[in-house]
């Protein structure tokens, strides 16, 4: 009777001992399953599209801190925001010096810094005259060459005075106005980028419009692979030209068929030459850029579309970057730091080197 | 447990035995799960943030349009292995311009409507982000 | 012995008393389970289920009328506490678990002991519960399914285990005409 018992109370133990270490692996599986399935949202900021994909425990965290921080970032640049930092100072321009968050000087600065190193291909202030033309917008038309002629002079960097140690920024004469359009989207990689480190997730990818910023490693260990958007897609297939594999860093493309309208037969893309304020001309058609800056990326894809390939690559090499260029005819230009990450897949094109 | 006559017992040999044949079950569901080829091209359709539709592109077998209403009236049109923006009152018909997606990893997307469309897979196929 | 009633109440007031303790009991449980913090692993919106097991006993003793009530109680009032989806959540999982168990009891011959019940209750919780979620979000969340299958499984456990432990206090206050 009492050998019985006790008989009994071992199977019942042996019985929850079994399913303990059911729960345990259970557990374990669960968890791993959820890593490996990572966390994709999609939400609306800097006139764009933000779509992200984290990996990791506190993917869901992270990726609404990052768009939240996204948004507070557009809030503070955009100058369609009344009470951004670069709203006042287009009102204030020509008058006094504005207070403004460091993030915004720091954006500045940078945006100068391209600005001169380019010679103005890439222009922060280039707004009056892209303004006129309204690509996207409502209303996207060809201005008269006047209207181009007469606000193409309040278009000049030098204008644009940044004061870091203050944290202040003036514009010097009165009808100049900035626009942080081209490096937004990449400063907003940044910001996103730093949100993951900060939520301490495994890996993440940030795509904000045609910029991508990349954070840590994916859980299978295989490196990012990024998709070069084939400028000739669209009518009937949205394709890739090539491919791009990277540990880390940021991506961003210019390219002249995101934007642009057909007037009196002739297609007007969104890229302007700021020292001409018409649309650049410099044979290209597209210019991924990859650095460890998404807010440098973004203003150097912009600089080098307007400067041409010969020009655009020595300002890349300037600044530790690589670049993939394409030009109209087809050809592609990849800058030697990215030789073996690029792998052309489209027949449609000839790499150059 | 009816009544205290005839109480129903703690633990019956058929509760052993359903329990095995559920740990089973879960333990044969986990393995499939886990050794499941993961191909599949699932394309994500967003509005506002939201997922509102997810499709199997690879089981789709007509070609269908997929009217998602809204103010700009966004049309999709699904064929089997590929989804892309079939008409759509926006100003800048970027969506539509964006073409057939047919890869994982490709996405379309309609501003003015808040409307975007991905395509997803859980493999390796495929690539992260498209850039340009 | 039962004590014979509680008072001089009439047999039909000490039915409805002792439904409304049933109530009672399954809402503070609920609310109880509410407070804990949320088990980390489990898949969004599973739980522990601790309430189910009121309903187990009110379906094996005072039936199925009664037991159906407690559990749209306990949705009406996880959707008072915690929202819309919740309370479709609550009902959903409730009704399930309790009319697979009451059809197990009413079964000649009851093949199953109060763990295999609380395990089938327990997973009938879940399934009504994933199904309703699939309809809700996306179907995703299918991949959930073996781990719930064993949480089920451990949680319906605890449920038969706890209910053994309490029925005998349960049954103190049960009125003595409704066994059937």
């Amino acid at each position: 009777m009492k050998n019985q018992k006790k008989w009994k109370i071992g199977r019942a133990l042996a019985f929850f001992a079994v399913v303990l270490v059911l729960v345990f692996a259970g557990r374990q599986w669960y968890i791993q399953q959820r890593d490996r399935q990572p966390f994709t949202s999609t939400e609306y900021a800097m006139g764009s599209y933000v779509q992200q994909t984290v990996y990791g425990r506190m993917g869901e965290d992270a990726a609404s801190e990052a768009a939240n921080a996204v948004q507070r970032l557009e809030n503070q640049i955009s100058w369609r925001m009344e009470d951004s930092d670069i709203a006042r100072l287009n009102a204030a321009a020509g008058t006094d010096w504005i207070a403004i968050e460091p993030q915004t000087a720091d954006l500045l600065e940078m945006a100068l810094h391209v600005a001169e190193q380019s010679e103005g291909a890439y222009d922060p202030t280039v707004l009056p005259v892209s303004s006129l033309w309204d690509f996207g917008g409502e209303n996207q038309h060809l201005p008269d060459e006047e209207e181009i002629e007469t606000y193409r002079t309040f278009v000049d960097y030098h204008n644009l005075r940044v004061d870091k140690e203050t944290s202040e920024a003036s514009l010097k004469i009165h009808g100049a106005a900035l626009d942080l359009g081209g490096i937004g989207k990449g400063a907003a990689c940044d910001t996103a980028v730093q949100a993951y480190q900060e939520a301490g997730v495994k890996a993440g990818i940030i795509a904000v419009g045609g910029s991508i910023g990349l954070y840590g490693e994916k859980p299978d260990g295989s490196l990012w692979r990024l998709a070069v958007r084939d400028p000739q897609s669209g009518d009937d297939k949205a394709e890739e030209m090539g491919l791009l594999d990277l540990a880390s860093g940021f991506v961003s493309t210019s390219g002249s068929y995101e934007k642009n309208f057909t007037e009196n037969g002739k297609t007007y893309h969104h890229i302007l030459d700021p020292k001409t304020g018409y649309p650049a001309e410099s044979g290209l058609v597209s210019v991924t850029v990859v650095s460890d800056s998404g807010a440098l990326s973004d203003a150097l894809s912009t600089a080098a579309f307007v400067l041409g390939e010969e020009r655009g690559m020595s300002l890349l090499e300037h600044y530790d970057a690589g670049g993939v260029f394409i030009a109209e005819d087809g050809r592609v230009w990849v800058s030697d730091s990215l030789e073996d990450a690029f792998q052309l897949t489209s027949d449609a094109y000839t790499l150059v080197s | 447990m009816n009544g205290r006559e005839n109480r129903t017992r703690l633990l019956k040999k058929q509760d052993v035995v359903l329990i095995a044949i559920l740990l089973a079950l879960a333990g044969c569901l986990a393995a499939w799960f886990q050794l499941r080829p993961v191909e599949e091209c699932i394309a994500v359709v967003e509005q506002n943030g939201q997922v509102i539709r997810r499709i199997d592109l690879d089981r789709q077998t007509q070609t269908e349009e997929l009217a998602l209403g809204g103010p700009y009236q966004v049309k999709l049109l699904v064929e089997p292995g590929a989804i892309s923006f079939f008409s759509s009152a926006c100003p800048d018909k970027t969506c539509i311009r964006t073409g057939k997606l047919t890869r994982p990893g490709q996405s379309a997307v309609c501003l003015p409507a808040r409307v975007s469309v991905r395509l997803e897979s859980g493999g390796t196929s495929g690539f992260d982000g498209v850039t340009g | 012995m039962r004590q014979q009633g509680y008072l001089n109440l009439s047999p039909r007031t000490q039915r409805i008393a002792f439904n409304g303790l049933l109530g009672t009991l399954a809402l503070v449980l609920s609310a109880w389970e509410g407070m804990l913090p949320p088990i980390p692993v489990l898949p969004p919106g599973a739980k522990l289920g601790l309430s189910n097991l009121v309903t187990m006993y009110a379906a094996g003793t005072v039936g199925l009328g009664p037991a159906l009530c407690i559990a749209i109680l306990k949705g009406l009032f996880a959707g008072i506490t915690r929202g819309f989806v919740a309370m479709l959540m609550s009902l959903s999982g409730g009704v399930a678990s309790t009319l697979v168990m009451w059809f197990f009891l009413r079964l000649k011959g009851n093949p199953f002991g109060m763990i295999g019940l609380g395990v089938a209750g327990a997973l009938s919780h879940n399934a009504a519960q994933l199904c309703v979620a699939a309809l809700l979000t996306t179907p995703a969340i299918v991949w959930y399914i073996p781990w719930l299958l064993l949480f089920g499984v451990c949680s319906g456990i605890l449920t038969g285990l706890v209910l053994r432990a309490v029925m005998p206090l349960l049954d103190k206050w049960r009125p003595i005409e409704r066994d059937a």
